[in-house]
């Protein structure tokens, strides 16, 4: 654990740096009291003794075993799959569309990632569109984002 | 008092408030469960529909989505490790842990029976107390909330079993996420780095749903989290509820949550949400069995779970006796009244009796419904544990992502969750526990405010924390709260010394 306390305690150290390079733009104190700045920079100070004593108590433990820094558990592949597919949803569905980017996330994990069968896969993606739609876009009257489907659908009903 | 309840129970008998009222607790479950949307945004949608109705019965619907969100919110954070609501979010600790050992049916039921006695001691309460409590509430100016703040934020170490000082840095960074984006007084641009995404702040929805359900998957995905054998065995109703020892370790706990839920669920911001983080830590601090909390303890889920639905009963009393909302939803229903040409305050009482008391009795009412609507339906929602990871994973996600969306309609919020989620994920790698973090987000923007409202009126003087007697007593708390760890240790070590001294008893190895 100590190592992966030192990574974190740098890490923290860094961003607190960062946090007080934001607040000179701000003022921290005014004739009336404490201004917008008053806040980050206690907290950036803060947040930067904290890291340091993070670090300090990792070096202190010196009898200790420096640990690992493994992070990922057995299914590596299958970890860094979710997250693409995570960031592909949220950066497509506003311009392709709801209803099409849940249909290509639910095959794409359920049959390719998680190898379920075709049967599963297409019946988990129809819920999906369907009890999501119902309840949030017609029940709670959320604006699911049609995208390109709105497209095809004004062209079929102009022809 | 007889006289008025028997009034108030003729009005919310009537078969057509006794519909509305289920209407409303089945809206505030359905709301509960689906992460994102809260009641406040209900309650928005609805107020045009309740134009028709007479105000009783709209604000008896009205008032069943509040109390019912609490209900259905726990739902989901036992199960899939998604809280439903923000008061829901202390739930996730204990009560999926619960889930993945198989004991999600006693922890959904301890929260459902704890729901409804804290609900239920907050109407008693709201009933008996409402005038008296107002007016304390009323007293409660800017210093008094930054010593509020500030004794809710010493229970920041017992919201995590990890290292002291990573969980006072988790906190500190929960209260930086907190200050990005405008200044609450001034309105300049904090922490933005320039982007318009930031401006608006980080949104609450997004950070709790990244930090417990992305995380989550993503623990599934890499394969590092196990479900302990509760998908093969059928469920029974029996082994579904709480058992005798269960109901022996939740008592206390669900007694201590519903007053420290009714009387913070009084004061303004978020009550609900604080009283269940405080709840939490109380129980983790009396708790002869600290160690338990975090790996399934049901204190952990009967405390917090009461004090919620103690806190949306209590909310109530400053709306109804003063006329003052103290958070959205009661906003709203101000909204409600004002619509109906009733304007609720000290008034109420004397000119529309029938109208406070028929909502008041309603809520006794709606949390009876909602108990008996809850138990049933454990055993239906324990089936999705009968889901493998595989199929279930996606589905979840998909909650996930629709929630984040849905705040704002704004698709930036999708990437902000899957950013916290991957940031969530390594928190948890590195020994860090997002509970602190949460809190101390929630109450950031509060506590900023009281304090810097503080010193203002005090031209920069701490000596203003010193001057009401609220304000002694919520600091000696927190005093108290922090030395407490070494006042116990120096009184086991004076006490042994003592016996080695007086009787010639000497400890060796446990025994004398």
């Amino acid at each position: 654990m100590r190592k992966k306390d030192y990574i974190s305690g740098g890490f923290l150290f860094i961003v607190s740096i960062v946090l007080f390079i934001q607040t000179r733009d701000l003022t921290a104190w005014e004739s009336v009291g404490p201004s917008e700045g008053f806040f980050p920079l206690a907290l950036s100070i803060f947040l930067g003794v904290l890291s340091l004593i993070i670090i300090m108590q990792a070096w202190m433990q010196k009898r200790k075993p420096l640990g690992t820094l493994k992070i990922l558990g057995p299914q590596e592949g299958k970890f860094i799959l979710y997250i693409v597919s995570f960031i592909g949803f949220g950066l497509l569905f506003m311009k392709v569309g709801y209803s099409i980017t849940l249909a290509a996330f639910i095959l794409f994990v359920l049959r390719i990632v998680e190898k379920q069968s075709w049967k599963l896969t297409i019946i988990a993606a129809v819920i999906s569109i369907v009890v999501s739609h119902v309840l949030f876009s017609t029940f709670l009257s959320v604006p699911l984002p049609e995208g390109i489907l709105s497209i095809i659908i004004d062209k079929i009903r102009a022809i | 008092m007889i006289d008025n309840l028997l009034l108030g129970f003729s009005i919310s008998l009537s078969m057509d408030n006794l519909l509305y009222c289920f209407i409303g607790t089945i809206l505030g479950t359905i709301v509960g469960v689906l992460p994102g949307l809260g009641p406040s945004a209900t309650i928005a949608l609805l107020l045009p529909l309740t134009f028709k109705l007479n105000l009783t019965s709209a604000v008896i619907m009205l008032a069943g989505i509040y109390y019912g969100v609490a209900y259905g919110g726990t739902i989901t954070s036992v199960l899939m490790n998604i809280p439903g609501e923000t008061s829901t979010v202390v739930t996730c600790i204990d009560g999926y842990q619960m889930a993945k050992k198989g004991r999600a049916g006693p922890a959904l039921g301890i929260a459902a029976f704890g729901s409804f006695i804290g609900g239920t001691v907050g109407v008693i309460g709201l009933m008996l107390l409402a005038p008296p409590l107002a007016s304390v509430a009323l007293s409660f100016g800017p210093p008094e909330y930054a010593a509020l703040m500030i004794a809710g934020m010493t229970l920041v170490t017992y919201l995590s079993r990890g290292s002291f000082v990573k969980s006072v840095a988790m906190a500190v960074l929960g209260f930086i996420l907190a200050c990005i984006g405008l200044d609450p007084v001034k309105g300049a641009e904090r922490f933005t780095f320039g982007t318009l995404t930031l401006i608006d702040g980080v949104g609450i929805v997004p950070l709790v749903m990244g930090m417990f359900g992305i995380a989550e998957l993503l623990n599934i995905a890499e394969g590092s989290v196990k479900r302990e054998g509760y998908i093969q065995e059928r469920w029974r109703l029996r082994k579904l509820l709480p058992n005798k020892q269960d109901w022996r370790d939740s008592a206390g706990p669900i007694g201590r949550g519903s007053v420290v839920g009714f009387i913070l669920g009084i004061l303004p911001g978020g009550g609900a949400v604080l009283s269940s983080f405080i709840s939490y830590g109380l129980e983790k601090k009396i708790s002869r069995h600290p160690e338990k909390f975090g790996i399934g303890a049901i204190e952990g889920v009967a405390g917090p779970e009461t004090a919620n639905n103690s806190g949306t009963a209590s909310a109530f009393i400053p709306l109804l006796t003063l006329g003052l909302p103290f958070n959205v939803v009661t906003a709203l229903l101000l909204a409600a009244f004002i619509i109906h040409g009733v304007i609720p305050g000290p008034l109420i009482l004397k000119k529309d009796p029938a109208i406070f008391w028929g909502i008041v009795t309603s809520m006794y009412i709606g949390n009876v419904m909602l108990l008996i609507l809850n138990l049933p339906l454990i055993g239906i929602f324990i089936n999705i544990l009968r889901i493998p990871y595989s199929v279930l994973s996606p589905i979840i996600a998909v909650v996930c992502f629709i929630g984040a969306f849905s705040m704002n309609y704004n698709d930036m919020d999708v990437l902000i969750m899957i950013v916290f989620g991957i940031i969530g994920y390594l928190m948890q790698k590195f020994g860090y526990e997002p509970g602190p973090l949460i809190l101390a987000f929630v109450i950031g923007p509060i506590f900023e405010q009281a304090l810097r409202q503080s010193l203002m009126l005090s031209d920069g003087s701490l000596s203003i924390f010193f001057r009401s007697s609220i304000c002694i007593a919520l600091l000696s708390i927190a005093f108290l709260s922090i030395i407490s760890p070494w006042l116990r240790t120096g009184y086991r070590y004076i006490r042994q010394l003592l016996r080695e001294k007086g009787g010639g008893n000497v400890l060796v190895n446990g025994k004398e």
